[in-house]
């Protein structure tokens, strides 16, 4: 295996096919005998290696692991492949916009609760996880933050000071408040599983509590290698900045 | 006490102390937990407490008036994992949760012939479900101990019975864990290379004597254990291959290769040495005329006993073929790891440290977080490219009004099962009737007539189907079948061959097909190349 003397172009068409197959997340190597060998010549060939290396980080893309499952691609903060909650879904307010993220974080938080959820020992253990599972439990964090932290009185006129958990808790979970299917946090949720879904991090399962998926190691792989330090860095910045 | 370990050594009056405590009389109390295997013990202990749970709560579980009275949950717990470890050999396609509910629904009708199959069934789901912590979104069980190495300060013992795992081929899989398969280990008290080579002797001693049945079960057994060692080898390996740092490279991984690859020769001697007597005894039996009622059962016994050696020596290969690639891999992997990024190890805890924090910020605050979580937890995305059809679509799109008042809620969409069925039920099971029972090779005329006589239409699928056999086409190309029917028959593997007669039926025209069940079973094809 490996790349010996092969023209300049075969090696950059090779390299160019490994990361459009890490940019098709729900296909694995074990169902491309293609996708096979260039991930094995990915572990295998430094000379390769370092130019998919090299081509990643031009486009700004993070290699985030390459094996089993693939080329397991992040993107960076100014990448065209970044996914960004500005892009999300179209129309949406800048708080609705914070209630999707903070449910993309409750889902996290849920299938990884803890740190040793996340070790690498853990990456191909499969959670369940529930619509309704996850609405449930961000609300009762809500509620009980806010019993602990107490109500802070925000003048009405900067209501950007209120808590996140605040704006959660003020949206109704499920429609009987007469709210629109999709404002709720449980369809909020639902949207969430769907496109985590849609990216190959989650397989569903049924439709019972509102959606049931599984977790997929890619999820555990995306989770561990970046976001839980992206997130915890900015969460960091955040309040130093307070 | 504060001091554990140091009882021999006490004074006499926290020793009067102890003995009025624990009632000893004048002996001074021997420390029970010295022993060194006190902890494993004692940990493997723990781990069944589920179990016991499960079957406290029985009562509570089952439906009203359905009685689980005569069900022995411990026992299907242990055959539940009894059967995921029967399961995780390296062939096979390893066990989905809904198949080994129902293995353990054939068990727990056996408990009790009496019960409905629906709560049979409902208590096996139970069961699995118990055993995977599905209560507690399948986190790890956690008891705590008081451990006599630490001061008998109290400790936290966590452990997972089953776990789903996503298999990079197989998909999501039903394994059992470190600890389950340990739990099933104390109950062989012995290492897994010398209870195998113990089981072997056992194993030749018993086909000498010519007790075939006795044999067949402790090649039952001998198959546990080579999963058993396959499962701890895989395990060894990647935890190796993940971070070789971690698991050090000072001659601990060449000697666990090598001992390995010794370990398996003296195996696959063996178990082929076994095979081939298996064989001959098989050969023996049927050659034998008038089989009675016992040569029959004896008869059914030599050829499990030959299927589960087989089983064994499959997995041997395929650990072996494993190893063989391992070394040269840790090489590489070694060389990748010194100028890679070290594997990122996650030191807090996201719901508590991170999603509670941000929940608790004001809203900018919490905005940046999330926005920084979403792009790094989603994956990327592909821009959509511009494209000069979708173009003039978008051109002649009408304009969407801003601030038109049209009913918020979106309508709700039931999913309905469409089904594609170009053939009647009766029809698709006719069919799987004539097919599904041939054992040797018969016209397509014989087949199609008495397809027709069994329903309407079923000859027309029978015929279908011999031909796709006939010349295979891929999958998604032109098939009359539909998908609903493709699917169903997909298990089937015909071989049909031309022998020039030609076909003379009401129906249908052309040649007279001889239509054969499939002689080549694929898989063991492959895998006697992974053997040789």
């Amino acid at each position: 295996m490996g790349h010996g003397p092969v023209s300049e172009g075969r090696l950059a068409n090779d390299v160019g096919r490994l990361v459009a197959f890490g940019l098709r997340p729900r296909l694995r190597p074990a169902h491309s005998e293609e996708y096979r060998d260039l991930v094995r010549c990915f572990q295998a060939d430094q000379r390769f290696r370092e130019l998919v290396e090299g081509v990643c980080e031009g486009l700004g893309l993070v290699i985030l692991d390459a094996g089993d499952y693939g080329l397991v691609l992040g993107g960076s903060e100014d990448s065209v492949f970044a996914w960004r909650l500005e892009d999300y879904k179209s129309g949406l307010s800048v708080e609705e916009r914070l209630l999707h993220g903070l449910v993309h974080l409750g889902i996290a938080a849920f299938c990884y609760p803890s740190a040793e959820s996340l070790d690498v020992s853990e990456e191909q253990v499969v959670h369940t996880v529930s619509a309704a599972a996850v609405e449930r439990d961000l609300r009762e964090a809500c509620v009980r933050l806010q019993e602990r932290l107490g109500k802070d009185d925000v003048p009405e006129a900067s209501p950007e000071l209120e808590r996140a958990l605040a704006l959660y808790l003020a949206q109704a979970a499920t429609k009987d408040a007469q709210a629109r299917a999709r404002k709720t946090t449980l369809g909020m949720v639902q949207t969430a599983l769907e496109k985590l879904a849609e990216q190959g991090l989650l397989v569903e399962v049924s439709d019972a509590d509102g959606g049931t998926y599984k977790t997929q190691a890619r999820y555990h792989i995306q989770v561990r290698e970046l976001a839980a330090y992206e997130g915890f860095r900015v969460l960091a910045a955040a309040r130093r900045g307070r | 006490m504060t001091d554990g370990q140091g009882g021999l050594f006490d004074d006499g009056e926290s020793r009067a102390e102890e003995a009025d405590r624990t009632d000893l009389g004048a002996a001074p109390a021997p420390d029970l937990t010295t022993d060194p295997t006190y902890a494993t013990r004692l940990k493997a202990l723990l781990s069944t407490a589920p179990l016991h749970e499960l079957d406290a709560t029985k009562g509570l579980r089952a439906a009203g008036g359905a009685g689980w009275d005569r069900l022995d949950l411990t026992g299907l717990s242990l055959s539940a994992i009894d059967e995921a470890v029967d399961h995780m050999g390296l062939v096979g396609d390893g066990l989905s949760f809904d198949s080994l509910a129902d293995a353990l629904t054939a068990v727990a009708l056996l408990h009790d012939g009496g019960l409905p199959a629906g709560e049979a069934r409902r208590a096996a789901g139970e069961v699995v479900r118990l055993l995977l912590n599905d209560a507690d979104n399948r986190r790890a069980f956690v008891r705590g101990y008081a451990d006599p190495g630490a001061g008998y300060e109290r400790l936290r013992h966590t452990f997972r019975l089953l776990e789903e795992r996503d298999d990079p081929e197989r998909g999501v899989v039903v394994k059992a864990s470190r600890e389950a398969v340990n739990l099933i280990k104390c109950a062989l008290d012995q290492d897994l290379e010398d209870a195998q080579v113990a089981n072997a002797a056992v194993l030749r001693s018993q086909m000498l004597r010519g007790r075939i049945d006795a044999a067949t079960a402790t090649a039952r057994e001998a198959r546990r254990l080579s999963n058993l060692y396959a499962e701890e080898i895989v395990r060894a390996l990647e935890t190796t291959r993940r971070d070789i740092r971690r698991a050090g490279w000072d001659g601990t991984v060449p000697r666990l290769l090598a001992d390995a690859l010794a370990h398996l020769a003296a195996r696959l001697a063996d178990t082929n040495e076994l095979l081939e007597h298996a064989q001959r005894h098989l050969a023996g039996g049927e050659v034998r005329s008038e089989p009675d009622e016992r040569t029959g059962r004896e008869l059914r016994s030599a050829v499990e006993l030959v299927d589960l050696l087989e089983d064994c020596r499959r997995t041997h290969s395929a650990l072996h073929a494993r190893l063989l690639d391992a070394y040269p891999t840790f090489l590489e992997e070694q060389d990748r790891q010194v100028f890679a990024r070290p594997a990122v190890v996650i030191d807090f805890s996201p719901w508590p440290d991170l999603l509670e924090p941000t929940l608790a910020l004001a809203r900018d605050g919490a905005s940046e977080v999330v926005s920084a979580f979403f792009r790094a937890a989603t994956g990327p995305a592909v821009p959509r490219a511009f494209r000069l059809a979708g173009l003039l679509d978008s051109l002649l799109r009408p304009p969407l009004v801003r601030g038109l008042d049209l009913p918020d809620d979106e309508p709700e969409l039931v999913l309905r099962e469409v089904v594609e069925r170009r053939f009647s039920e009766d029809a698709e099971e006719a069919a799987a009737r004539v097919l599904g029972g041939l054992r040797a090779p018969t016209r397509l005329s014989d087949l199609a007539a008495s397809a027709r006589a069994e329903a309407e239409g079923a000859d027309h699928l029978v015929v279908l189907l011999a031909l796709r056999w006939f010349a295979p086409e891929r999958d998604d190309e032109g098939d009359e079948a539909g998908g609903f029917t493709r699917r169903r028959f997909s298990t089937l593997r015909l071989d049909v061959v031309d022998d020039g007669t030609p076909l003379h039926d009401a129906v249908f025209g052309g040649a007279d097909l001889l239509v054969a069940p499939c002689a080549a079973d694929g898989a063991d094809a492959s895998l006697g190349a992974v053997g040789g």
